[in-house]
């Protein structure tokens, strides 16, 4: 692999973070198939080389087959570009806007609204993927089983609001929490965000569509959830799971845990 | 004798063959009951029934011809079974010696789809002439599927299977044997993943504590073996005689495959155990190493509802988009162009928020519009007398270079970027120089670019 070559591939990860010689949904175009073949034929010294150079933007590349994951087809690789928090904080050059712009409803809505509905459907996805399967963020093996349909997203997401309207006491939530958001929100605007919330996720290679309003969690987000999960995010979901709650990004790397239990 | 899994295997598609169902029918009128089996919840039969072709099989090298007398059957049952009559042993007997027909289409590659059947379905034979039982090749067969767990431990001996299936010239079995050795090694990453993945980390342990030096062993010997096995297959005196088979299959209208297509099925499967072997030993420290609790599932429904409730952390919200969400690239200079130059300003304090602000993309898309309301006649003109570099754009002064206006260098570098902004109609062409530029203002700092160039070309 030449350095123009691996410029190519450099580029076409950070892009998409997902190459497959074989791809599931049995899209493929010239471009990812070239950059497939460069990757498969890559000699252990490039490899290294690409993951140094990855590794120094906090990313991790990986590659599995279907002998590490059985789910995958035979005799296909994937190729993963993926967040590690083994690494470090995610690189300065990713940025929310992505997200804030695809969850917005208005142009002048504000950015905290958009990212709240992004962070909280998510958090509802996990549930529909996780726990409700009995599965810990821990089992990537198991990203094929985590299939939904829209519809029973949706419900899920507006029964979570409606739960929410029905045990809180309004005394006790400050003027800027979130659910003042969610309290005024419309049954068709929930709709309106879901719809937002899964464009986005399939566009990012997140989730993938089956058909249509079915999808199923890709083995990227299975990774990079795994993996990020040990790594911090775990301690704050057990914590927040026995009424412990440390609000504060601090929380998801496990160095700063003592300055996350000063800003509850 | 590992037999549910064989009973498992073969139990539906039983009821399949069995199915009355007439095609065409609704779905829903699935005669269900039909193929629902009621079962014994002792599983009083089935262990009869399986005691008996063990029991068989055991004596089967011991006996002339495998045969066994109906009474040595019967007491042999007995002792374990101590309720078991003679009559009991009789029923089990008759139903393993009698046949059932199946039904079948032949599946080939043609079109025509012949129908055939076969009654060479009894497990257990009687002698026509006495009270006395032996295996019938079906039972036989089942004895062996039954033994052929699929254990990682027992993969050299498969390897030694495709070893031997080549030398003894049965070509049509090496693409079957490769894929049932690369299926035992899926099986085995799949089991212990599984295991780990859900927290029964002793039981792995226990495994492995008892079998991974085994197991290891059997790993490096089936690696050894495979790849004598592509040395026999890839010698000359191999080749030929594979060409020899695969023109007969050809004659015979059946399927083959080539010599490189086997070759290459053997190279995966070696390349699979080879790497297996490579990561086994650190496949075994990572079964070992407690981790037990990071396989809890938990409930994201409830840290939300929680998070909801709370005051507002933007910087937590912010994170989780950015180590879990989708991602974008944040664009720090509008055009690609830009990653030639250096843009050094001295007061950088006020600069970086703006990525951030709430609605700063509207405030940069409104700069971009009113940078080109304001200045695009002047640009225009500009251009219609001869060239216009960014080094002179610069210095017109139509943009007001300090620490608020920043964005306007944006928009400024926007129009080099697609000067369709200008106007339609405008045939603008940008180019590159190899000049370097520098270009200082008092209130900013210093800005270090390639020069580039606008041309209008023509209306």
């Amino acid at each position: 692999m030449d350095t123009e070559e691996m410029g190519q591939v450099v580029a076409y990860l950070m892009q998409h973070r997902v190459v497959e010689t074989r791809p599931v949904r049995g899209r493929s175009n010239d471009e990812e198939r070239a950059i497939a073949r460069l990757l498969v034929a890559i000699t252990p010294a490039e490899r290294h080389t690409l993951e140094r150079m990855f590794a120094g933007m906090r990313y991790t590349l990986v590659d599995f087959d279907a002998l590490s994951v059985p789910a995958l087809p035979r005799g296909a690789r994937v190729f993963l570009l993926a967040r590690d928090l083994a690494n470090g904080t995610p690189s300065g050059v990713l940025s929310p806007r992505v997200v804030i712009d695809s969850m917005r409803q208005r142009k002048d809505e504000a950015a905290r609204d958009a990212a709240a509905w992004f962070v909280h459907l998510w958090l509802v996805h996990l549930e529909l993927l996780y726990s409700e399967k009995g599965r810990s963020p821990s089992e990537m093996q198991r990203f094929a089983e985590g299939l939904f349909d829209f519809d029973v997203f949706l419900s899920r997401v507006r029964e979570h609001l409606e739960d929410m309207r029905k045990s809180v006491n309004r005394h006790s939530v400050p003027e800027d929490a979130i659910f003042r958001l969610f309290e005024r929100s419309s049954h068709h605007e929930v709709e309106r965000r879901c719809r937002n919330f899964v464009n986005l996720m399939d566009a990012a290679g997140l989730l993938s569509t089956l058909e249509k309003d079915q999808y199923q969690q890709t083995l990227l987000s299975a990774f990079e959830i795994k993996r990020n999960y040990e790594k911090g995010l775990q301690s704050f979901v057990t914590d927040a799971n026995a009424k412990v709650y440390r609000v504060a990004a601090s929380i998801l790397m496990r160095a700063d845990a003592t300055v996350a239990d000063n800003e509850v | 004798m590992d037999w549910i899994p064989l009973i498992a295997a073969t139990a539906r598609l039983i009821d399949l063959h069995d199915s009355t169902r007439v095609p065409g029918e609704s779905a829903n009128q699935f005669n269900l009951y039909r193929e629902v089996r009621s079962g014994h919840p002792d599983g009083f039969w089935l262990d009869v029934g399986l005691m008996v072709i063990e029991y068989l099989n055991a004596r089967e090298g011991e006996v002339m011809g495998g045969f066994v007398s109906g009474a040595e059957l019967s007491e042999a049952l007995r002792t374990p079974i101590g309720r078991l009559t003679v009559e009991d042993v009789r029923f089990a007997l008759s139903a393993l010696t009698t046949p059932a027909e199946l039904w079948f289409v032949e599946r080939s590659e043609t079109a025509s789809r012949p129908l055939k059947s076969t009654k060479e379905t009894n497990l257990v034979e009687r002698s026509r002439t006495a009270d006395a039982y032996r295996l019938a090749p079906a039972g036989r067969a089942s004895v062996a599927l039954a033994a052929n767990v699929r254990d990682i431990a027992y993969i050299a001996g498969s390897a030694k299977n495709l070893l031997t299936a080549i030398k003894a010239r049965d070509f049509w079995k090496i693409t079957e044997l490769s894929s049932a050795i690369i299926d035992v090694l899926r099986t085995f990453r799949l089991e212990i993943e599984s295991r780990r993945e859900s927290a029964r980390q002793d039981e792995i342990r226990a495994f492995f504590l008892d079998r991974s030096e085994i197991i290891r062993e059997q790993i490096a010997e089936a690696a050894q073996i495979l790849l004598q096995a592509n040395d026999a297959l890839s010698q000359q005196s191999t080749r030929e005689e594979f060409q020899v088979w695969a023109d007969a299959m050809e004659r015979a209208g059946k399927p083959s495959f080539g010599h490189g297509y086997a070759i290459e099925s053997l190279r995966q499967v070696a390349t699979q155990t080879l790497k297996l072997l490579e990561s086994f030993t650190q496949l075994v420290e990572e079964s070992m190493a407690p981790r037990a609790e990071a396989f809890r599932s938990v409930s994201f429904i409830e840290l939300s509802a929680a998070l909801a409730t709370r005051p507002y952390r933007e910087s937590l919200y912010m994170t989780l988009i950015s180590v879990f969400g989708p991602i974008g690239y944040k664009p720090a200079n509008p055009c690609p162009f830009d990653f030639l130059g250096i843009f050094d300003p001295t007061e950088l304090a006020n600069i970086q928020r703006e990525d951030f602000d709430t609605n700063g993309s509207e405030i940069r898309d409104m700069r971009a519009i009113r940078f080109i309301a304001e200045h695009g006649e002047a640009i225009i003109a500009e251009l219609l007398k001869g060239p216009l570099s960014l080094h002179d754009a610069l210095q017109r002064g139509w943009i007001d270079i300090d620490v608020d206006s920043i964005q306007d260098v944006g928009a400024l570098l926007g129009t080099y970027c697609d000067p369709t902004l200008l106007g339609p109609g405008l045939n603008v062409a940008v180019q590159l120089s190899e000049q370097r530029e520098i270009f200082t203002t008092d209130g900013i700092g210093q800005w270090v670019f390639d020069e580039l160039v606008m041309t209008l070309k023509g209306p």
